[in-house]
């Protein structure tokens, strides 16, 4: 019988693995089915839906073990679940559908953009992107343009008034720009919450994207995402008004 | 020595995603980051928006020039086939005015706008940032 975490090899063959074995090696790798679904968590997907994918591509990895094979089966469940993730971005949080390829650069692009600016303090620039990534400037620009259609499910969150900060905006600043400002107030009025007070930062304060994501707590290709459904939204807003 | 792109697509939204890719090749040359590249993509957009909203015939068409020299990008976007005021001033109440111009005062250096040979002109000026290299 395969132990959990040990050499494939020991068991008797892929369907040998009774119900009560397949459990132990489930139980003892929630840890990794949880700590893989964190690594795609700042990706637009609610977390307890990637911890549930993550989980059910952990039962299947036990399903599917082959002891036989003499691969461990962490390095298996791993393969597995990073896999089911990844069918699950590419099923679920497209509300425009890219082709596979380019959605594949865009999750490979949003990994490197996360870990470069950690690493250099600042947002990288597309070549520093597109080296990280092993791909070309415009392989990353058409995957970047292919992320605007990502699905970012805090848009979909029902709306709630927030007066406070609009009120803060109408005040803000200089006389000459009141109307203006207060005209922006007015439309913000039907951004979610999340969305209003990044409009707000950006374009009232003026903080930069990295600034606003430090600030709210996710990513700034995240920002950039919300930032441009957002304007899409005040657009048709004015437009309407008009 | 300035070098430029042209691009010259209809004067239709739905064109707008080939003049983000332009903005992002040529943002590239000046070696911007993806912040600033994705900045200056939202504000070539929202220029370009601008003189959508302004009536315009079927045939219309957004002319672009995206020219840059050493740290800095110029990008004017002309609107032939608009209808332009005749004495050349701006419409201070045209759809949108309010949203486009808080955008592009967060997002670019300077921006303005004219009337020329009877078409109307929206023009953006961007400069890289100040950065630390790379360790």
């Amino acid at each position: 019988m395969t132990e959990p975490g040990g050499r494939a090899g020991d068991a008797a063959g892929p369907t040998g693995l009774d119900a009560s074995a397949r459990d132990r090696l489930i139980e003892s790798h929630l840890g990794l089915a949880a700590y893989l679904a964190r690594r795609y968590s700042d990706r637009g997907e609610p977390p307890e839906d990637l911890r549930q994918v993550a989980s059910l591509a952990l039962v299947k990895a036990a399903r599917r073990f082959d002891p036989s094979v003499g691969v461990e089966f962490s390095t298996f469940a791993t393969r597995t679940i990073v896999g089911e993730l990844k069918h699950h971005f590419r099923d679920h949080a497209w509300a425009v559908r890219a082709p596979r390829e380019v959605q594949e650069h865009y999750l490979e692009v949003s990994a490197a953009v996360g870990e470069l600016s950690q690493r250099l303090g600042r947002s990288p620039t597309l070549r520093e992107v597109a080296t990280a990534c092993s791909l070309r400037e415009d392989e990353v620009l058409v995957a970047m343009e292919a992320g605007q259609g990502y699905r970012t499910a805090s848009l979909d969150a029902p709306e709630s008034a927030s007066d406070a900060v609009l009120d803060r905006l109408a005040d803000e600043g200089d006389a000459e720009k009141l109307e203006q400002r207060a005209e922006l107030a007015m439309h913000l009025r039907g951004l979610p919450d999340r969305e209003r007070e990044i409009v707000r930062l950006r374009f009232i304060e003026e903080l930069s994207q990295s600034q606003i994501a430090a600030r709210v707590g996710i990513s700034q290709m995240h920002v950039s995402r919300l930032l441009r459904r957002a304007l899409e939204q005040l657009r048709q807003a004015y437009e309407a008004d008009a | 020595m300035a070098q430029f792109v042209d691009v010259s697509v209809p004067a239709r939204p739905q064109f707008l995603s080939l003049v983000r890719l332009a903005l992002g090749s040529v943002g590239a040359q000046l070696d911007l980051t993806l912040e600033e590249l994705d900045d200056l993509q939202l504000a070539g957009e929202e220029l370009c928006l601008s003189l959508l909203r302004r009536p315009s015939g079927p045939d219309a068409r957004l002319e672009l020039r995206l020219e840059w020299e050493g740290d800095a990008i110029e990008v004017r976007c002309r609107l032939d086939g608009a209808a332009a005021r005749p004495d050349g001033a701006e419409d201070e109440h045209a759809i949108g005015e309010a949203l486009s111009e808080q955008i592009l005062d967060a997002l670019v250096d300077d921006h303005g706008r004219a009337a020329e040979d009877g078409a109307v002109i929206a023009w953006l000026r961007k400069r890289r940032g100040e950065r630390l290299p790379a360790p």
